[in-house]
């Protein structure tokens, strides 16, 4: 019997990240007067989630919209969980992106901090 | 200070190292996107000891300057450039080095002037469909416009090999932070826009293509293709792959590269 890999969208995955991205480091260097909000979509089941980021507090919630989403299938969703990088998804058209795209790409830096960490090494 | 100008009028800068009027091949080194001399700072001395060496500023870059027009958008421009710079540094039939987009702006330099080029030597810069590996397209470049300085640092942070030293690896991210954006975007466009496939062809002198094999820009796939390509065709080529070196494997891993590429390049005869 096999277990599924996790998806981003997995219940308790994201608090997980936002508590590990919370004592990171990296990310605190790149989170002054960060005001983001990251939404997730999966592209089949519409499911939705996001991490927000502020200069005091990194949380995960699901109602609520966000000013842009990633939006990808399961095994998009998958990739991003087990650690591959969220630009290389953006580039091989398998993540999306909904909404604002200025916003997303302005905070490139601080989502790649924070996304970094569903890397097994990174934990 | 090492300038020239150039042709164009164009004030460039270099690096050197080695005796230049000992008679030694002279070596022309090309920096990536985004980059400058100052990536080939762990390789400069160890290739002055066999070669008379010149780590060139494109235009925009670093300490050279600025196009009247703007940034160079395309390979061809730049590989003008270093014929101009070569002209005007008087340097004969020299090998041409490349990093990434430079691998493409050196190719470019051999395709415009074969009889001038004694060799080349891609550094994960032997770019076959670059818009399958790299993802570069019209939309992905609208992303990249609106913050290229944080673009490329994200790329290169996930363009490192797993062997590499994490300082190592923030060094050569603070060094592609230095670039003015819009030059780091020109660059892009210029990467993004460029197509070896159809030059290939064109290249007469020997060729050395190193890769490291997790590097995701410039695959392996497409360097292995490349080097098929060229020995299809006779022309002597020597092909080296490192595991755990991604993109930057002469800033990653300058000793082996430094010691195993001059190896290839002696193997060449150059």
């Amino acid at each position: 019997m096999t277990t599924a890999p996790s998806s981003l969208l997995d219940e308790g995955y994201l608090p997980a990240l936002a508590r590990r991205a919370q004592a990171d480091g990296f990310v605190a260097r790149h989170r002054t007067l960060a005001h983001l909000r990251i939404g997730f979509r999966h592209s089949e089941t519409g499911q939705r989630a996001w991490i927000a980021v502020t200069p005091d507090t990194i949380e995960a919630g699901q109602a609520g919209e966000a000013p842009f989403t990633f939006v990808g299938d399961e095994s998009a969703l998958q990739a991003l969980a087990s650690g591959f990088p969220f630009n290389r998804l953006v580039r091989q058209h398998r993540l999306s992106v909904e909404g604002d795209l200025r916003a997303c790409v302005q905070n490139w830096l601080l989502i790649h901090a924070v996304l970094r960490l569903c890397a097994p090494r990174s934990e | 200070m090492p300038y020239v100008t150039t042709a164009d009028g164009l004030r460039a800068y270099y690096d050197h190292a080695g005796d230049p009027t000992g008679g030694r091949t002279p070596l022309v080194m090309v920096h990536g996107a985004s980059q400058d001399s100052l990536s080939w700072q762990h390789n400069l001395d160890f290739f002055g000891q066999h070669y008379a060496v010149y780590a060139l500023d494109l235009p925009g870059h670093g300490k050279s300057g600025m196009p009247a027009g703007g940034p160079h958008t395309d390979s061809p421009s730049n590989a003008r450039h270093v014929l101009q710079v070569i002209d005007a540094l008087g340097l004969d039939r020299p090998v041409l080095m490349g990093h990434s987009m430079g691998g493409g702006v050196v190719a470019a330099a051999a395709a415009l002037a074969p009889q001038r080029v004694r060799g080349l030597v891609f550094v994960d810069g032997a770019s076959v469909n670059v818009v399958k590996s790299s993802g570069y397209n019209p939309a992905i470049l609208d992303m990249a416009r609106i913050n290229p300085g944080d673009w490329f640092e994200v790329s290169f942070r996930t363009l490192m090999g797993s062997g590499t030293d994490a300082a190592r690896a923030e060094e050569i991210v603070m060094d592609a932070r230095r670039c003015i954006p819009e030059v780091a975007f020109a660059d892009i466009r210029a990467f993004g826009g460029f197509r070896m496939e159809t030059l290939l062809d064109q290249l007469q002198c020997p060729c050395v293509i190193v890769e490291g094999a997790e590097d995701w820009s410039v695959p392996p796939e497409s360097a292995r293709n490349v080097d098929a390509a060229l020995q299809a065709r006779g022309i002597p080529t020597v092909y080296l792959e490192w595991p755990g070196v991604g993109h930057f494997p002469h800033s990653e891993q300058p000793a082996i590269f430094n010691v195993e590429t001059l190896a290839a390049l002696q193997r060449l005869d150059l």
